[in-house]
């Protein structure tokens, strides 16, 4: 058992670590919201670029655009998306497990052969690195910044490579925001460009209930169009945007998630150190007070004793 | 006066009436007033200047993008 001094010291440093979780979950609140804010700032630019494709899709046969054409597949590319922090509970595990399945399912040869890790985030890179697995090329330090710029050298990377056709396919694992409290870990093929695949990221960063899952969709209008000088150039000039967006929104949503999952961890985490406290503070006041007894009755025994 | 609206990928720049807009087209500069016909075209390299009628105009340089002239609105889309 421990005694009155050590339990007081044991209070002391309880109550300071409550302190570091605390302000690290509020940190965490802050950033998320602002992860969901740039998000949604995104948002008229995706729509607006995804309206226009619409209207293009009437006017050319858009499957036949390299980026959106599939061919047999060599090699892949698997991006994969985690944070540079731990102290996010499961949120890293999740997203690297579902890696590694996703490589291990990968048909016959030997995995290094077979596929490229491109890893966004210091967990990522040190997992495939631990484990030997090729990395083609890791991004670091995304967990706080959001600017876009900073972003884009992953999605100009990408495209290179799959127009080198050092790729014959990207596939993404990534958190996907549902909640505050529900994060999940999903895989997504990315290129060839899926149309439909980044209409769902578009929608998928804001919550399904809460704060901004009200926003509307925009209507849609239809025109006669003229295309100058064509179709074609058009659409090579929104593809990669949106290719750029996509990937964008991929890391947003992973920066959420870590977010959340950090906030929800660290809610923990000070709930249980208050529970600590209070279950010493109580033993500590009982020790206290038996401690006092015990004097007193040996102070009474003593001057009977003397009488 | 037409109404019209600039965004990058993660902002919205512009978004307002304005009289006139000149932006450089994958084929030349062009300049955008009321009552355009509807057009999509993808833009090259250069300035983007917006007459808003009040004293100051605007301009900045964009890198590439797409314009969408509608009948209600103008949309650009730039990269910066």
């Amino acid at each position: 058992m421990l005694s009155t001094r050590e339990a007081k010291i044991k209070i002391r440093s309880i109550n300071n670590t409550k302190q570091i979780t605390k302000a690290m979950e509020m940190v965490s609140a802050s950033k998320m919201r602002r992860s969901q804010q740039v998000a949604l700032g995104s948002r008229f630019y995706c729509e607006k670029a995804l309206q226009i494709l619409g209207n293009l899709s009437e006017h050319t046969d858009y499957n036949l655009h390299p980026l959106l054409k599939r061919r047999p597949v060599n090699k892949v590319g698997l991006l994969v998306i985690a944070s540079d922090k731990g102290l996010c509970g499961g949120l890293n595990a999740n997203v690297l497990k579902k890696a590694q399945k996703f490589l291990e399912a990968l048909p016959v040869g030997r995995q290094g052969e077979r596929a490229d890790v491109i890893a966004v985030g210091k967990r990522a890179r040190d997992f495939f690195l631990w484990r030997k697995i090729n990395i083609a090329e890791s991004f670091i330090g995304f967990g706080d910044s959001i600017k876009i710029e900073e972003m884009l050298p992953i999605a100009d990377s990408l495209i290179k490579w799959y127009q080198e056709q050092k790729y014959d396919s990207v596939t993404a694992v990534y958190t996907k925001f549902f909640s505050t409290l529900k994060q999940e870990a999903v895989v997504r093929q990315i290129l060839p460009i899926n149309i439909e695949s980044i209409k769902e990221i578009v929608a998928g960063i804001l919550p399904e209930r809460g704060r901004y899952s009200d926003l509307k969709q925009s209507r849609h209008h239809n025109y006669e169009y003229l295309y100058e000088p064509s179709s074609e150039s058009v659409l090579n000039n929104l593809l990669p945007d949106l290719f750029r967006i996509q990937i964008y929104h991929m890391i947003l949503e992973s920066n959420a998630s870590e977010h959340s999952a950090r906030m929800v961890a660290m809610r923990n985490a000070s709930d249980s150190a208050q529970k600590l406290i209070e279950e010493l503070t109580l033993y500590f006041n009982k020790a206290r007070q038996s401690a006092i007894t015990k004097e007193i009755s040996e102070i009474t025994a003593g001057a009977e004793a003397l009488q | 006066m037409f109404s019209l609206s600039i965004s990058a990928i993660d902002k919205i720049i512009f978004d307002g009436e304005a009289q006139s807009l000149t932006l450089p087209g994958a084929e030349g500069e062009l300049t955008i007033l009321k009552n355009h016909i509807p057009l999509i075209t993808p833009l090259s390299k250069g300035k983007i200047l917006i007459k808003t009628g009040k004293k100051e105009d605007l301009n900045f340089p964009i890198s590439g993008g797409v314009l969408e002239v509608s009948p209600e609105k103008v949309t650009v889309l730039v990269n910066l």
